[in-house]
C-alpha cells in the first residue's frame, strides 16, 4: 500500500478561487479526473506542493452548442463527451478518441482538459482537436485568452499555460464542419494503453472532391502534429488511390519518430503512412 | 478534512486526508477490504467501485473527490445468504479462480446492468476491457455477466 506525500488540498468551487489558489501557492497544480496527476505522483515524477481540485466548479462542467461553436467545459468528463448526442453528430473524430481513452472506468474520470494539459505526444483526444481546429480557452490572474490548440503544445508534458493559469473549455469554432472526422490508432491492448501511432482526418467534399482536408499525427513528433503539406495537396482532389498514396508518403516525410520500447522508428513512419490512408477514408465515408 | 458519503446506502462521515485515494480510504480506514488492489496506477481494475453509480478505479480518486457523493461496494451487493445474480452467476458458472479480480469484475459489470440489462456478451468484453484477471481466461466470467444480465431481465 503505497501513501502519497503529504500536500495541501484545495478544492474549489469557482475558476476565480482557482486562480488564487494557484497565485497564492507555489508548486500548485490542478487536479480534475487525477488520471495522470494521482499516476504522476505515486511514482514520484510529480511533486506538487498543493492540489488544486477544479474538477466540480459547476462552470467549467458541461457541453454547450451556441451560435455554431461547440464549448466543452475543462470539467466535463470523457463518458459525457462520447455520449453527447451533438459531438457525436459534429465531431465524431472526437468520440473516437474518447472511446480509446482507457477503460470505462478511466473515462468516467478523466476530461478531456487533463488529457490536453498533461501533453503527452500520444495524447488521445490532440489529434481529433488540432484536425477540428479547436481552440483552448485559458483563465489567468488577467482574465481570459484563447489559444489555438496547434500553438498549445510546446514539447513532451509542456504547454503555452503559465502556472497560474487554468483551462477553462475546448472550443470547436463555428464554422468548422466537422461532420466527416475520423480518429484511429495502432495499439497493442484496446484499453489501458498508449498509441503506438495515431491520427486524425477531416474532409469536406464538394461533388465527391476535397474541399479542406486536415489531417494530424500522433506519437511521432515531441508534440501532435498537423500535415500541412498533405492538407493542401489534398485540396480538389479525390480520394483516389494514388492520391493516398501521395499523402501517405507526405504524412511519413513529416514524422520525426523515436524508437523506445514500444516500437522502433521505422515501425512508426511506417504505420503513420498506414493510419492516414485509413483515417482518410473512414472520415470521408461518414456524412 | 472531514467527508461525507453515502457507502452502500449509509451515511459515513470520517476525518481523513484529502488526497488519499479512495481505495486506501475504504480499506485502511473503514476497514472494507473487499475493494482490492494490485496496480494503484489504475490499469487493473480490481479496486473497481462506483462512484454516482459509475464504475472508476478507486485507487485513483482521492477520497475529496468522493465527498456528499454515493459510493458503492462490493460489502454492498449482496451477503451469503442472499446473493446479486451476478454473485449467483459467478459462483454458479465457476468463474472465479484465486478471485482477487473478482470484486472488481462485478462491481463494472453492475454498473453495466444497471444500464443495459439486455447487455451482450460484445457490451460485456468492451466495458471488462478495463479489468485484468490472471487466472481465468475471461471467458467464464463474460458468460457469468450474460447469465446474470438475462437473471435481471427475468426478474425486471
Ligand atoms: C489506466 C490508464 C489508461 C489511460 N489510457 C489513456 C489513453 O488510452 N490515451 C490517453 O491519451 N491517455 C490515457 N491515459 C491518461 C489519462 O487518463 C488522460 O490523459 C486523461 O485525459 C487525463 O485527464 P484527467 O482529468 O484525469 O487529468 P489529471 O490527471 O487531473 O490532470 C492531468 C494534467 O493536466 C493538468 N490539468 C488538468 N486540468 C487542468 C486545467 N483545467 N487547467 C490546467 N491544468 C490542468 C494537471 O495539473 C495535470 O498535470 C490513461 C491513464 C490511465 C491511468
Ligand atoms: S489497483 Fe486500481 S486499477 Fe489496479
Ligand atoms: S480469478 Fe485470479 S485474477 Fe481473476
Amino acid at each position: 500500500m503505497t501513501e502519497l506525500n503529504t500536500v495541501e488540498y484545495i478544492a474549489v468551487k469557482s475558476v476565480a478561487e482557482a486562480v488564487t489558489a494557484l497565485q497564492s501557492h507555489k508548486g500548485a497544480r490542478v487536479i480534475m479526473g487525477g488520471t495522470d496527476l494521482m499516476v504522476g505522483m505515486r511514482d514520484g515524477r510529480i511533486r506538487p506542493s498543493c492540489l488544486v481540485d477544479v474538477s466540480r466548479v459547476r462552470e467549467l462542467i458541461g457541453i454547450a452548442n451556441h451560435h455554431g461553436s461547440l464549448r466543452i467545459g475543462a470539467a466535463t468528463k470523457i463518458t459525457d463527451i462520447i455520449e453527447h448526442p451533438v459531438v457525436r453528430q459534429a465531431c465524431p473524430a472526437l468520440v473516437d478518441a474518447g472511446k480509446l481513452l482507457g477503460g470505462w472506468q478511466i473515462q468516467n474520470m478523466a476530461t478531456l482538459a487533463g488529457n490536453v494539459c498533461n501533453a503527452s505526444p500520444a495524447a488521445e483526444t490532440a489529434g481529433p482537436l488540432l484536425v477540428l481546429d479547436a481552440e483552448v480557452e485559458a483563465c489567468g490572474p488577467s482574465g481570459l485568452r484563447s489559444i489555438p490548440v496547434h500553438q498549445f503544445w510546446l514539447g513532451p508534458g509542456k504547454t503555452a499555460l503559465e502556472p497560474t493559469e487554468i483551462l477553462t473549455a475546448i472550443i470547436i469554432p463555428p464554422g468548422v464542419d466537422g461532420r466527416r472526422s475520423a480518429y484511429q490508432r495502432v495499439h497493442i491492448r484496446h484499453s489501458v494503453d498508449i498509441a503506438l501511432v495515431c491520427s486524425a482526418a477531416r474532409v469536406v467534399l464538394a461533388d465527391g472532391n476535397v474541399q479542406e482536408a486536415r489531417i494530424a499525427l500522433g506519437a511521432v513528433a515531441p508534440t501532435p502534429i498537423r500535415v500541412r503539406e498533405a492538407e493542401s495537396y489534398l485540396q480538389g482532389r479525390a480520394l483516389s488511390e494514388e492520391v493516398l498514396d501521395k499523402v501517405a508518403e507526405l504524412a511519413q516525410a513529416a514524422t520525426q519518430p523515436i524508437t523506445d520500447v514500444r516500437a522502433s522508428a521505422e515501425y512508426r513512419r511506417a504505420m503513420a503512412g498506414v493510419l492516414v490512408r485509413r483515417v482518410l477514408q473512414s472520415a470521408a465515408r461518414r456524412a | 478534512m472531514r467527508i461525507r458519503i453515502d457507502l452502500n446506502g449509509r451515511e459515513v462521515e470520517a476525518d481523513t486526508v484529502p488526497h488519499r485515494s479512495l481505495a486506501s480510504f475504504l480499506r485502511n480506514e473503514l476497514g472494507l477490504t473487499g475493494t482490492k488492489l494490485s496496480c494503484e496506477v489504475g490499469e487493473c481494475g480490481s479496486c473497481t467501485v462506483l462512484l454516482d453509480g459509475r464504475p472508476v478505479t478507486s485507487c485513483l480518486v482521492p477520497v475529496a473527490q468522493a465527498d456528499g457523493r454515493s459510493v458503492q461496494t462490493i460489502e454492498g451487493l449482496g451477503i451469503n445468504t442472499q446473493m446479486h445474480p451476478l454473485q449467483e452467476a459467478f459462483v454458479g458458472q465457476n468463474a472465479v479462480q484465486c478471485g482477487f479480480c473478482i470484486p472488481g469484475m462485478i462491481m463494472a459489470a453492475k454498473a453495466l446492468l444497471d444500464r443495459k440489462p439486455d447487455a451482450s456478451s460484445e457490451d460485456v468484453r468492451l466495458i471488462l476491457s478495463g479489468n485484468l484477471c490472471r487466472c481465468t481466461g475471461y471467458q467464464k466470467i463474460v458468460e457469468a455477466v450474460v447469465i446474470a444480465a438475462r437473471e435481471v431481465q427475468r426478474n425486471g
